[in-house]
């Protein structure tokens, strides 16, 4: 049997397993001379016992010799070849996996542990087919993966080829998988199946690198041969914590953004974020993070612009810098879009009309804020698009058809909350309204009322101390009752003025009135245009949630317009371009582009003849929360997924090409040697106590 | 342990000045420790009272008697003359053994010998000393008369160790020279070989002699606390041993108790009285325990 050691640095210590016979030999107790009486006794003990001893404290002191042998031996951790020259001879086919997941970009040394696995996995190829060395034998390929294969070249003994490859390969956005690096690699092995075979995988060993469970590689792995060895090199020696910004969520009411940042490190850290939105900073504050945790906050912010908001939070950058960003798009809608269906329209919004009250409040309003249509139940029926209107309007109708019914039930139960406001008039009828608006509307009140409790409303109507309710007189109204209901506005006598009640996912407001100013003198004071702008912002700012626009890093990003196009190209995070991908789908086309790679705001420019039209999409990185956990993962349960295959864990330093060449070479004998030398500790304490 | 403090440990005994008055010293104070008239005598044993002739010691006479009969009566005892007592002292080399801190055998047996010459002639009994190593060297013929008591003491002053030991075979040859009965004390470590030692001195008993023997042994021959290495050089011989003390204590102790029992035993069977005294035991302690051992 060859031995070889994968740490010969205590090989040097060895000759200290001598130092027991230097300590009998140079450091013996000199006799003392005594002159004695009589050495008859002296001898016969000396005679009787000497032998012996002298037997035993040689034993020892062999013993001692050989603990101390074994222990050098031991942390030297030998590599028994057994067969010697034959073995030898094999063909020997191995692939190098090298880890090109996003943690591997881990910059805490002034080198990114992906560009040192790849220095590391050149220096391991000269190692094992030395330069300007035939090696009929062996055979090397390499596999770059993520969470799948991502590039890989055959075996070859054309080591300048490999290290080519190996030199030009890129860092993905993607997490970790073992698996399918090494389904494709056994795949591989199972061509060669008289060969010595191993599997060298360069990765940073964090716990992310395989699923925690207790899935065996070979359950995922049909061509799994546990004779294959495989040794696991730690590209990062060094602890790092991380803190990474993982997931974002518009919020509303106000609206806000709530950002999910996870802190991996082991201490509470107190850090800046900072809101970007369409690259302009708009908020800048700290966060504290527990250790260990996720910590949800919520960013303030305000927002004119219509239809999409796209940016990225950021927190303070760490040696892991690739998630301390998150990028998000999300469509919101700021213009408010109104249709009042009035039982009476007057031509050209006539006086007195509820429409052109309404329709008065709503307009003059800076940056087109509400857009108004205003039709007759009869046009309304008609309606398609009944979805797009945020508010639904309806005053003074006689009755509302079963169609209508329909169209305000599909209204009301959009994934949005939008607001369905009822005016009631002269030429209501209960009777010929749906169970929802009938059950709350009873005869007409004919009496002089004035506002006399609000409180309920201030939540709706923010400033409404700033009116004089006092003033607004009503003269005529519904009696409503307040089954299901919450009254806002409460006249003199105790009778509601407007309630609210849920429609679906939307709220009901029933005005008992109307904007009739026989009716009421409201429309004419100044609290009506604040009154029905308040109803009508009270719905939801998040538009309707169709397509999202946050794709995963190694997604595709894919997306239909609604509108016609004659050409599209994608404007990548780093500036570059690349061409959009349009599939002719009729009656729409969509547009595509393969694979996102680096995380950030993707822009799809559009150009038709009417000019460019810009759609935004955020990318991020997947599986955040264990990707940019940098623990290291428990080898011994990492051994377990590999059942019966001898797996060698490495650290990657100055010896680790040496220690990976003798591993291949043989067989790594320390564990026997810890055995042996509990076993000679045991004989030297049982022989120590052996009174002679 | 207050019986002890009262006594002189050996060493200090010998700063006291010369031999006899050392002797002197010693044995006044035991005697007087045990509160009974040396005059009377321990070791003259009671036989008849005969009537008084011319010539008898005025001292003999019984006067109990005489008041009771009138007459004179002389207490008559088993031996008309004096106790002849023999003081045999091995002056073998191996005699000359001293530990740390305590005397050598030789010069604790000459002081032994000195005090039990003292002691006996003080009771008017005939004492004679013999030193021996493996021959015998000096022989003082007993005599009852004080002025045995100087020559004994100068005889003492005068020699040193020398040679080995052969005690049976001096016993031999010693026995060779008694005429009558008498009191034999054996002053000697024994390193001999005990079987013959034991027969020798069975021998003078079958011959009717009162024999005592005073082992004197040093306390490290006994305990041997010696530790790590030594190489022990013979005192009667030339020859050496090399040995790691810690290995052999054991082994040596268990034979030196066997060596110690051999001679108790084989002493006890044969009515021999035996003393075996460490030098670290005051003198007075030896002789007085020899004393009481006598009184029984």
């Amino acid at each position: 049997m060859n031995l070889s050691f994968l740490s010969t640095g205590f090989l040097y210590l060895l000759p200290l397993s001598l130092l027991p016979i230097v300590i009998h030999l140079f450091f013996r107790r000199k006799p003392k001379h005594i002159k004695f009486s009589y050495l008859k006794f002296i001898k016969l003990a000396a005679n009787n016992v000497t032998p012996r001893k002298k037997l035993q404290q040689w034993l020892l002191l062999l013993i001692r010799c050989l603990i101390l042998l074994f222990l050098g031996l031991a942390f030297a951790k030998p590599i028994g070849y057994i067969g010697g020259v034959k073995q030898e001879n094999k063909n020997k086919n191995i692939f190098i996996l090298i880890d090109t997941s996003y943690s591997m970009s881990l910059n805490s040394s002034g080198q990114s542990t992906f560009n040192s696995s790849k220095d590391l996995a050149i220096s391991i190829i000269d190692k094992l087919i030395p330069p300007k060395q035939r090696a009929i034998n062996k055979q090397i390929g390499v596999i770059l993966f993520s969470n799948y294969v991502e590039q890989y070249t055959g075996l070859t003994n054309d080591t300048e080829y490999l290290k080519k490859f190996i030199l030009q390969a890129q860092q993905s956005y993607n997490p970790t998988d073992l698996v399918p690096a090494f389904k494709y690699a056994y795949e591989l092995f199972y061509e060669q199946p008289d060969t010595n075979r191993a599997i060298i995988v360069i990765t940073d060993m964090a716990k992310h690198i395989v699923a925690e469970d207790n899935a065996l590689i070979s359950d995922g792995v049909e061509k799994y041969n546990s004779n294959i060895q495989v040794i696991f090199v730690d590209a990062q020696n060094n602890t790092v914590d991380n803190i990474a910004a993982e997931k974002t969520t518009l919020l509303e009411e106000p609206l806000r953004l709530n950002v999910d940042i996870e802190n991996f490190s082991g201490s509470q850290q107190l850090i800046p974020v900072n809101l970007s939105i369409r690259d302009k900073k708009v908020c800048d504050s700290t966060v504290r993070l527990d250790p260990k945790k996720v910590t949800s906050y919520e960013i303030n912010f305000t927002e004119k612009q219509q239809d999409e908001i796209y940016g990225n939070v950021t927190i303070q950058e760490d040696a892991l810098n690739i998630d301390d960003a998150c990028y998000f798009v999300y469509p919101i809608k700021t213009q408010k879009r109104v249709l009042v269906v009035d039982g009476d329209p007057k031509f050209g919004f006539g006086v007195n009309s509820e429409s052109y009250y309404v329709n008065t409040s709503l307009s003059g309003i800076e940056n087109d804020r509400f857009s108004v249509k205003v039709c007759n139940l009869q046009e309304f029926e008609d309606e398609n698009e009944i979805d797009k209107y945020d508010s639904l309007i309806l005053c003074n109708l006689e009755e509302i058809s079963e169609k209508s019914v329909g169209l305000i039930a599909k209204f009301s139960d959009a994934s949005r909350q939008k607001t369905v406001l009822l005016f009631l008039g002269d030429k209501v009828n209960p009777e010929n309204y749906p169970g929802l608006l009938n059950e709350n509307i009873g005869t007409i009140q004919e009496s002089q009322m004035y506002i006399a409790d609000y409180k309920n409303a201030v939540n709706l109507f923010k400033d409404i101390d700033n009116f004089e309710l006092d003033k607004v007189k009503v003269t005529k109204y519904f009696k409503l009752n307040t089954s299901f209901s919450n009254v806002l506005l409460q006249l003199d006598n105790g009778d509601p003025l407007l309630i609210e009640k849920t429609m679906n996912n939307s709220k009901l407001f029933i005005f008992a009135s109307t904007a009739d100013r026989e009716w009421t003198n409201m429309p004419s004071k100044p609290f009506f245009p604040y009154f029905i702008r308040s109803i009508i912002e009270s719905t939801s700012l998040v538009a309707d949630k169709k397509e999202s626009y946050i794709f995963n890093a190694g997604q595709p990003i894919k997306f239909t317009p609604e509108f016609s196009f004659t050409s599209a190209v994608f404007m990548l995070p780093g500036g570059e371009t690349a061409p959009a991908k349009i599939t002719p789908k009729a009656p729409l086309r969509e547009i595509s582009l393969d694979k996102t790679q680096k995380p950030g705001i993707y822009e799809l420019q559009l150009f038709s003849n009417s000019g460019k039209v810009s759609k935004y999409f955020a990318v991020n990185l997947q599986n955040i929360s264990l990707e940019s956990s940098l623990e290291k993962i428990d080898t011994g349960k990492l051994n377990k997924k590999f059942p019966k295959t001898r797996v060698s864990f490495l650290k990657a330093d100055k010896d680790v090409q040496q220690k990976i060449f003798t591993i291949i070479e043989g067989k790594e004998l320390s564990k026997e040697f810890f055995i042996l030398i509990l076993v000679l500790l045991l004989l030297e304490v049982i022989l120590a106590n052996i009174r002679i | 342990m207050a019986t002890k403090l009262k006594y002189l440990d050996p060493a200090t005994l010998l700063k006291l000045g010369k031999l006899p008055l050392r002797a002197k010293y010693v044995v006044e104070g035991v005697i007087s420790g045990m509160h009974k008239s040396p005059s009377k005598g321990y070791s003259l044993e009671f036989a008849q009272h005969r009537e008084y002739s011319q010539g008898d010691e005025l001292r003999h006479i019984d006067w109990k008697v005489f008041g009771r009969t009138d007459r004179f009566f002389v207490k008559q005892y088993e031996e008309e003359t004096n106790l002849r007592a023999y003081i045999l002292l091995d002056t073998s080399n191996s005699m000359a053994f001293k530990s740390e801190n305590n005397i050598d055998k030789f010069t604790y047996g000459i002081n032994l010998a000195a005090c039990l010459s003292y002691l006996l002639l003080r009771q008017e009994d005939s004492v004679g000393l013999t030193v021996f190593d493996e021959k015998i060297g000096k022989f003082i013929t007993p005599r009852a008369q004080f002025d045995q008591f100087s020559n004994i003491v100068k005889t003492l002053e005068n020699i040193s160790p020398s040679s080995t030991t052969g005690i049976s075979k001096v016993l031999n040859e010693f026995s060779s020279h008694l005429k009558r009965r008498g009191l034999i004390m054996l002053i000697s470590d024994l390193f001999d070989s005990p079987q013959e030692v034991i027969r020798s001195l069975k021998q003078l008993r079958f011959k009717h002699h009162d024999v005592v023997v005073f082992q004197l042994l040093d306390p490290q021959e006994s305990n041997f606390d010696y530790s790590g290495p030594v190489i022990f050089e013979g005192l009667e011989t030339p020859d050496s041993v090399q040995t790691e003390t810690d290995d052999i204590h054991t082994q040596y102790k268990n034979l030196f108790d066997r060596f110690i029992d051999e001679y108790k035993t084989g002493f006890r069977s044969s009515g021999i009285d035996y003393y075996p005294i460490m030098t670290n035991t005051p003198i007075e302690l030896a002789l007085w325990s020899f004393l009481a051992g006598r009184k029984k």
